[in-house]
């Protein structure tokens, strides 16, 4: 199976010790939920996800050069 | 009954009056019009004072609690002298020394979704910037029963995120999250009083392109940015079909805009 590198942005309280984006190499195809399990942030049903700009859903899979948000809800008013 | 514009607004708002595209009608929206301000911390706070002095005709301001030292590097609107009373009172007393035809109504209240349709029935837009989530969702029903437009805005940290709903147009807050974070702290949030205040622009500005129908609102999109990297992203977002909040409601059902 092919590899794919993809850039991470993770968002708010998720950013934790990261400073800037993440690079990852996956395998082709590889599911948003499949690439949340690589991290060390804890899977949420309420994150929301985007990828190249376009909502996304858990189960959408990823390619060579995709830039993926991951956005958990954040409350600061 | 509209109230037109008088000469006293035509000199107070001629510098915005000759911005591109911006009208004497725009003008005239905004001063017969009334936004919600549900919470009047860092971000609310400062959206209720750039609303205020660009001339919108009423504010409804609902916050509960009284003012402490610890608000007072975001809270624009309070001063060391108010420490230990309400922070409403603060707020209205603040906002019309510096726009007094502005008509301010306080509620020294939490959203709830005993008083929400009550708050939200009479406003042209509201503005969501409550440190819970709970209190978000209770506005964020009640605006989408009531078919009123609202402003979201929330940061943490140097992070922040906003979008606007039209309800039955654009996705609702619950169509893009589910769930509370039960590992949210509403009085634990990092927080610069400049990136609260920058986010709190950036609502007043959504909240007036929405009632007065300048400019593009951030119609089924969401901005996000850090200010720390001023990395600042867009996203298209999509309402969910079935939503148990919005789903039922079709584009033709869309707010008061």
């Amino acid at each position: 199976m092919n590899n794919a590198t993809i850039t991470v942005k993770l968002f708010g309280p998720l950013r934790g010790k990261y400073e800037s984006d993440l690079t990852l190499t996956i395998s082709e195809n590889e599911t948003i939920q499949a690439v949340i399990a690589r991290l060390p942030i804890e899977p949420h049903p309420s994150y929301l996800y985007s990828v190249n700009g376009q909502h996304a859903k858990a189960g959408t899979q990823l390619h060579d050069g995709d830039v993926l948000m991951i956005i958990p809800p954040i409350s600061g008013g | 009954m509209i109230s037109q514009l008088n000469n006293e607004d035509l000199e107070r708002f001629k510098r915005q009056l000759t911005l591109n595209g911006y009208t004497n009608e725009h003008q005239t929206k905004l001063k017969n019009s009334t936004a919600l301000i549900a919470g009047v911390g860092g971000v609310g706070g400062t959206t209720a004072l750039y609303l205020a002095i660009a001339g919108i005709g009423r504010l409804k301001i609902v916050h509960s609690g009284v003012l402490t030292s610890s608000n007072l590097n975001r809270q624009i609107l309070m001063t060391e002298d108010w420490i230990g009373k309400t922070r409403v009172d603060c707020a209205k007393a603040a906002i019309q020394r510096i726009a007094s035809g502005v008509q301010v109504d306080i509620y020294n209240e939490r959203m709830t979704p005993e008083n929400s349709a009550d708050f939200v029935r009479d406003a042209d837009a509201a503005v969501s910037a409550r440190p819970n989530f709970s209190e978000r969702c209770t506005l964020n029903n009640a605006c989408v029963q009531h078919r009123i437009p609202l402003i979201e805005g929330a940061m943490f940290d140097m992070d922040a995120y906003l979008f606007s709903i039209k309800p039955g147009l654009t996705p609702c807050y619950h169509c893009l999250f589910k769930d509370a974070d039960s590992r949210w702290q509403e009085l634990g949030f990092p927080v610069l009083g400049a990136l609260s205040g920058t986010l709190g622009c950036m609502m007043a500005v959504e909240a007036i392109k929405v009632i007065t129908g300048y400019g593009k609102p951030l119609f089924s999109k969401m901005l996000l940015f850090n200010l720390a990297s001023m990395d600042f992203n867009m996203i298209a977002v999509n309402r969910d079909p079935g939503c148990p909040v919005c789903g039922a409601l079709h584009d033709t059902e869309g707010g008061k805009v």
